[in-house]
């Protein structure tokens, strides 16, 4: 009996369950506990309190699938996709500041050079696609953006 | 009178510059579509104020072209890099980026074009000649028997799972808690910002459904190519080194007929499923596009293989996406109510032309109604000619390497998201979800139903609480309609027969 | 032949005025410059604000200079445009179009860091009356079925809106305040959601603006009970007011270009004085008719009086619902 509990700790979807079964019940504690105002025709916290129930219900049904010896393996490469993704949150906020300081078409061009140069071995050897195909995707963002749709984002000092 | 008018609408639909202007429109609207976060819709806008320039017929050319090039053009971007283009075909992203991984882009973009255009083309019949029943029974429907649809439609979250029910039921339930921020629909009283007042207006489906599907696919696939840079794989620099295209062979990727008409049932289903919901004012080409897929999984023969690069799959999302597009009008045409927000659109280029939307619209300007018919339909032509001169071109673009490709598609879906909105919120919201998604695939939870969830709750909501308003509380109301109960009988003969033919095969 | 010469010489000869007059307070140079103007709506495109703010766009950059962009910024329920517009350079190229839903109510029930004093009028387009309607197959034909109705059996009639507490709302609201009469309120989606339920027999009535429904009340598909304004509305003249049934209830809704106060005066006044003269010109005229947009443009002082007069019953109403304090 001691074994399978400790089993159970091992596997992946054991905690998946248990963060899925945490968000329902702090849902639920905010609903019963929080500053709801009511409202007509069942008030505004009732499919908020669905969807917590749906979630407890899930989350224990996915215990019921790792006591089953259902259970999805630990995600490969879970730091470095981690890591990429808020990079590139980081990345794409930056990107969105810079055009207001130095417009659209400076700010897209200086991502993608930097983002090519990261993703690419000996970028300068590779220049037609590290330096000059951002150049051009550049070139096209910028008119589409600028000249056709004039997106009203703050204008910069340069393009 | 009839054959007097269709006469001149003839000359209107078919003269050199109308052509054109469709020709114009549909390129567009195809390039447009492709780009993650930018759809037709959003095309239409702006060029709206082209109308008070144009004649009748080219403005309405102008306009349809872009309309469904953009139904089209989502679906491009959805199958090349998983990056649905368009709310509509997001659904359309999960086989059809399965099939492009397993090397044939090719046949899933014909799919794809073959089952959208079939789909587009019934329902401009469907709008031309059926429209007053079509828009009869439309109108039956009232917030009591929208729930019963809503309630049906969450049905098919089993149908999107593929065997993980728990961890799709928990999807949806986070896609119905995202559509819940912002302001109660009903009461009016704000909830769930985490006391960020930019949230009061609840978070808009393009950034959470590209952000969802696209920015996560995007980052997985960037920390991928960031790793084969990092790990040094003799063979990858050859590869690297070698083209633009990698190993892709584009002569074994070729539609057969064969292939295709394998999916005439998924097409027919979609084509089906698209024209009626495109009908229904409110309910949306993604919702109908995510239900035809859930439909033909369930009535497929091979439904085991839809999420791994099924054809059916694509057919079925692509034809249900675009069957929308005829009947969205059906409503604005019979009473002037815009059920879309393309038919919105629509609506105020009539508007701005001089012509009220509604029923006297086809007597007081039968020439352009008429001709508008036509544009409606050979504008399909038109998109399926043009679409396959650029289609190899397209798929070859699919297959040029991620290191160059990403950086400019996260650029392209950022500011295109912005575009679509006008919105900084909608770009933070973007990457936001774009992280979200990311933490959801890597512990293997479906995100098909976290957007099913987020497409229906909030119609799902308003319904009942107008339904319980209307019928005074009581829950007995729910069962006031015939239609609602046969669309929950419907459900449960669902239900109980899919047990049953699921366990014979087991 | 005649006519339309003599008012294209006088729109020219005004127009030359207009340019004289702010010649030498602002030197040779029109203080607008060349870079586009942008007339944020906060909605989504399509609506009516849209369209009557694209023919204003489609005119004005003949009699203004630089070219006019609408753009419609519906994020954070309208809140995002009226940001946006607040953050802008004040000099006059980035102004925002809307009615007082975002600007009046929101600057008292939302949480934001404006006043009502930080915007200033530029011009008025238009009223809209908000008007009752219902199918014509109904027992409520008139305002008096329904207040009998409504006093028969309270809380039975069902009233489709747009969202609570906007500007197909809050006339309801007022009137009930008025009468005491109770009705069930019917959140929709908005205009287009109301119609298809009150059509389809789902509701029985429900509030709109005129031109969205002036067509169908004309061919007797739908019926008009009355509008919420002193004198009828010219789309819908067989339409009686509340006013006229003895029913002291006016809430028109106001399309206003407004542009924050720290922009220069005479800034403001430029803009004003070629909007109107835009708007007066005979494209305009027939193309706001085409649109049945109905602009009657109001210029500066009578818009801020017409706003602050707004802000004032608004406030009144949400103080007495108890939404304010």
């Amino acid at each position: 009996m001691n074994r399978f509990f400790t089993e159970l700790l091992r596997r992946q979807d054991f905690y998946t369950g248990l963060v899925t079964i945490l968000v329902g019940l702090v849902g639920l504690i905010d609903i019963a506990y929080g500053n709801w105002r009511p409202g007509p025709g069942l008030g505004p916290h009732a499919f908020p309190q669905l969807a917590y129930i749906a979630l407890i219900i899930a989350g224990l049904a996915i215990w019921v699938d790792v006591a089953r010896g259902k259970s999805d393996e630990r995600p490969d490469y879970l730091r470095v996709t981690l890591f990429t993704g808020v990079v590139l949150v980081a990345a794409g906020m930056a990107m969105f500041w810079l055009a207001g300081k130095l417009g659209l078409g400076v700010s897209v061009l200086i991502a993608l050079i930097a983002s090519s140069f990261l993703l690419t071995r000996e970028p300068l050897r590779h220049w037609p696609s590290t330096i000059l195909v951002p150049v051009l995707a550049t070139a096209v963002i910028w008119f589409l953006f600028v000249r056709i749709i004039n997106v009203p984002l703050p204008r910069g000092l340069l393009f | 009178m009839f054959v007097e008018s269709f006469v001149a609408a003839l000359y209107l639909a078919f003269s050199p510059e109308v052509i054109l202007y469709v020709a114009i429109g549909v390129m567009m609207g195809i390039t447009l579509g492709a780009i993650p976060g930018l759809s037709g819709d959003m095309a239409i806008a702006i060029l709206l104020p082209i109308v008070f320039f144009l004649e009748p017929a080219a403005a309405l050319g102008l306009l349809t072209g872009i309309y469904k090039g953009g139904m089209f053009g989502g679906s491009i971007s959805a199958i090349s890099f998983g990056v649905p283009g368009t709310p509509g075909s997001a659904a359309t992203a999960i086989d059809g980026y399965q099939a492009k991984l397993k090397g044939y882009p090719n046949k899933a973009l014909n799919t794809a074009l073959y089952s959208s255009v079939i789909g587009d083309t019934t329902s401009d019949f469907v709008l031309i000649f059926l429209a007053l029943p079509l828009a009869i029974v439309a109108l039956t429907f009232g917030p009591v028997e929208f729930f019963a649809l809503y309630a049906f439609s969450l049905l098919l979250i089993s149908a999107l799972t593929k065997g993980k029910v728990a961890k799709g039921v928990a999807m949806a339930a986070l896609g119905i808690l995202l559509a819940m921020i912002g302001r109660d629909p009903i009461g009016g009283s704000i909830r769930l910002t985490f006391g960020i007042p930019e949230l009061a207006g609840g978070l808009a489906l393009i950034p959470v459904l590209v952000g969802i599907f696209a920015v996560s696919e995007l980052i997985i696939q960037l920390g991928r190519a960031w790793m084969e840079r990092a790990r040094k794989i003799v063979d990858d620099t050859r590869r690297q080194a070698e083209s633009l295209l990698g190993d892709y062979d584009s002569s074994k990727d070729k539609l057969t007929f064969r292939e295709f008409r394998a999916t005439w049932r998924a097409t027919s289903i979609g084509t089906t499923m698209g024209t009626l919901i495109g009908a229904l004012p409110g309910a949306g080409s993604s919702l109908a596009a995510f239900i035809s897929y859930g439909l033909a999984q369930r009535f497929s023969r091979r439904g085991d293989e839809f999420g791994k690069g099924s054809l059916e799959g694509v057919a079925a999302a692509e034809a249900g996406n675009s069957a929308t597009s005829g009947s969205t009008l059906i409503p604005l045409f019979a009473f002037g109510i815009p059920g879309s927000a393309t038919a919105a659109l629509f609506g105020a280029a009539f508007i701005l032309m001089g012509m009220t939307p509604g029923p006297r619209l086809i007597y007081d300007h039968t020439e352009v109604i008429y001709a508008l018919f036509l544009i409606l339909i050979y504008a399909n032509l038109i998109n399926l000619a043009l679409s396959h001169f650029l289609l190899p071109l397209y798929s070859k673009i699919a297959m040029i390497q991620s290191r160059i490709l990403l950086p400019i598609v996260c650029v392209l879906a950022i500011l295109g998201t912005f575009a679509a909105g006008n919105s900084v919120i909608d770009v933070w919201v973007l990457l936001f979800a774009g992280l979200l998604g990311v933490v959801l695939r890597l512990y293997n939870f479906p995100l098909a139903p976290l957007i099913l969830g987020f497409i229906v709750a909030p119609g799902a909501e308003r319904a009942l609480r107008q339904s319980l308003l209307i019928g005074r509380g009581e829950w007995t109301h729910l069962l006031s309609s015939p239609i609602a109960i046969g669309l929950y009988a419907t459900a449960a003969i669902m239900i109980i027969t899919f047990t049953f033919v699921l366990r014979e095969r087991k | 032949m005649f006519l339309s010469k003599t008012t294209r010489k006088g729109t020219a000869a005004t127009a030359v005025a207009a340019m004289m007059a702010i010649a030498p307070t602002l030197g040779a140079a029109s203080p607008l410059g060349t870079d586009p103007i942008r007339l944020v709506i906060p909605f989504g495109p399509g609506g009516g604000s849209d369209i009557t703010a694209r023919v204003l766009a489609a005119t004005a950059p003949e009699f203004c200079g630089p070219r006019i962009d609408v753009v419609s910024m519906s994020g954070a329920a309208g809140l995002e445009a009226v940001n946006f517009v607040r953050n802008a350079t004040p000099n006059g190229h980035t102004l925002l179009v809307t009615d007082y839903g975002p600007i009046v109510t929101s600057g008292y029930v939302d949480d934001v860091d404006w006043s009502h004093d930080d915007w200033q009028p530029v011009m008025n387009f238009t009223e809209w009356l908000p008007v009752v309607y219902t199918r014509p197959d109904h027992a409520i034909q008139t305002i008096e079925d329904w207040v009998a109705a409504a006093e028969a059996n309270p809380d039975t009639i069902t009233f489709g809106h747009a969202s609570p507490l906007g500007l197909v709302h809050l006339p309801l609201i007022l009137f009930e305040m008025e009468t005491g009469l109770r009705n069930v309120h019917v959140p929709t989606s908005g205009g287009g959601e109301t119609r298809s339920l009150v059509m389809g027999g789902h509701i029985d009535l429900g509030m709109t603006l005129p031109p969205s429904i002036a067509s169908e009340v004309a061919s007797g598909e739908l019926t008009a009970l009355g509008v919420f304004s002193q004198e009828r509305s010219p789309i819908l003249p067989d339409t009686p007011t509340f006013v006229e049934s003895g029913y002291d209830v006016v809430l028109p809704a106001w399309l206003m270009i407004f542009a924050t106060s720290d922009v220069p005066a005479e800034t403001v006044a430029f803009l004003q004085d070629c909007f109107m003269e835009a708007l007066a010109s005979p494209t305009a005229v027939a193309m706001s008719n085409r649109v049945n947009a109905g602009i009657e443009p109001l210029n500066a002082a009578d818009s801020t009086a017409l706003y602050q007069a707004t802000v004032a019953s608004i406030g009144g109403i949400l103080r007495d619902i108890g939404e304010i304090d």
